[in-house]
């Protein structure tokens, strides 16, 4: 388990986390919500250690450093390959470097995905990148995978046959930890959503509790953001009574 | 394993070294031979020690050697240049990260926790390491020179 106690950070004057508590256990797929500007990725960069912080943040009550670092992988929309280099000398980098990389795996999404092995990763399109930069963080061989805004750019095609792939292949003890606007479409195979506003969780709810008092995913994070429906209509009435 | 195998082991992943270790190259050559300077200098300096009498050559009788220092001036400078030039590397190989992508969070996550410092700072080192000790044995040189064709008396280091 990841515990993340007290958590803080503070760049320059702008507070992005404020003592952030939160438990992430093996097996479950968290969808981490929030605008822009939330704190989402400060979270996920303090857990990787990316970032400095204040707080404690641990995995099975250890800190996590060198030693424990093969057990989490990461992928961002700011993509971490190596531009330089193709697929396949990403596979033997991986492999040398984390002890649990799977070359099944590897081989398997990038055949699904049909991405070439032999092209150097800088030439990819920018949506393959994207699935490039998920799919070696799925072969690391992490028991948690920290996926930041994985699908800015992918068509909706692509992302829905990934979601599909995702759930599929995960083992039953492996986590997920996914930020993401989309919230619509991660609803149906996310277990547990997190709602960060202003550097603080708002709120942290299973999606079963949700389904049981009748709530989509959508309606609970606009209730929690206070989202006025009628904003649009106002602003619309203000603008064509200023005309008339 | 072959020299470039090696080598990629020692920079960043999918970093081309070679204007680095052209830069090394180059650099050595031009210093070096801005560096024998020295000779020319030295021997204008010993000249100046003697008058010529017939076919003879005698010493002046207030014949004063420059030091050691004086006659070296500036000839090794050019090596403190390429020194620091090398060393600017350790940053560009770090910088190199957060081109393109940002390979730096990956090269941070690695298990091995000297990865990422091992590929910025090894090259750069191993080379200014060679361009100062060049320098050194150089200098040694340049002094061992001096101390022989420097009248016996007249020998000041500073």
């Amino acid at each position: 388990m990841i515990e993340i106690n007290n958590l803080s950070k503070k760049y320059k004057e702008k507070l992005a986390l404020s003592n952030v508590n939160l438990k992430i256990p093996r097996g479950e797929i968290i969808g981490i919500f929030g605008e822009n500007g939330a704190g989402k990725t400060t979270l996920m960069k303090s857990v990787l250690g990316l970032i400095k912080y204040d707080g404690f943040i641990t995995l099975d009550k250890k800190e996590i450093n060198c030693d424990v670092m093969d057990k989490l992988s990461f992928a961002t929309c700011e993509h971490s390959f190596f531009p330089n280099l193709d697929a396949k000398a990403h596979a033997e980098f991986y492999n040398e470097h984390f002890p649990k990389f799977s070359y099944k795996r590897f081989n398997s999404l990038m055949e699904f995905f049909s991405l070439a092995k032999n092209k150097q990763i800088k030439n990819f399109s920018q949506g393959q990148q994207n699935q490039f930069e998920v799919i070696m963080a799925l072969s690391q061989g992490a028991d948690y995978i920290f996926m930041d805004e994985p699908f800015a750019g992918n068509d909706i095609f692509n992302r829905e046959d990934f979601y599909k792939v995702l759930v599929g292949i995960l083992e039953s003890n492996e986590t997920v930890v996914i930020s993401t606007h989309l919230i619509e479409e991660v609803s149906d195979f996310i277990g547990r959503a997190i709602l960060i506003k202003d550097g603080k969780i708002i709120n942290d709810v299973s999606m079963e509790k949700l389904e049981e008092e009748g709530k989509s995913l959508v309606s609970f994070v606009k209730e929690a953001y206070h989202y006025e429906g009628d904003r649009v209509s106002r602003a619309l009435r203000d603008l064509t009574d200023e005309e008339e | 394993m072959s020299l470039k195998d090696s080598l990629k082991k020692i920079v960043p992943i999918g970093f081309d070294a070679d204007i680095e270790i052209k830069a090394f190259g180059i650099g050595t050559v031009l210093c070096t031979l801005f560096s024998l300077q020295f000779f020319v200098k030295l021997n204008n300096k010993i000249n100046e020690l003697y008058f010529v009498n017939g076919s003879k050559m005698y010493l002046k009788p207030d014949a004063v050697m420059p030091c050691f220092r004086d006659v070296l001036g500036k000839s090794l400078l050019p090596f403190a240049a390429l020194f620091l030039m090398l060393t600017a590397y350790i940053f560009i190989h770090y910088e190199y990260h957060k081109k393109g992508s940002r390979s730096i969070y990956l090269m941070k996550r690695l298990p091995q926790k000297n990865e990422l410092a091992k590929r910025c700072i090894t090259l750069p080192l191993i080379l200014s390491s060679m361009v100062l000790i060049l320098a050194v044995i150089l200098l040694l040189i340049f002094y061992f020179v001096y101390l022989i064709k420097t009248p016996e008396g007249l020998i000041a280091v500073f």
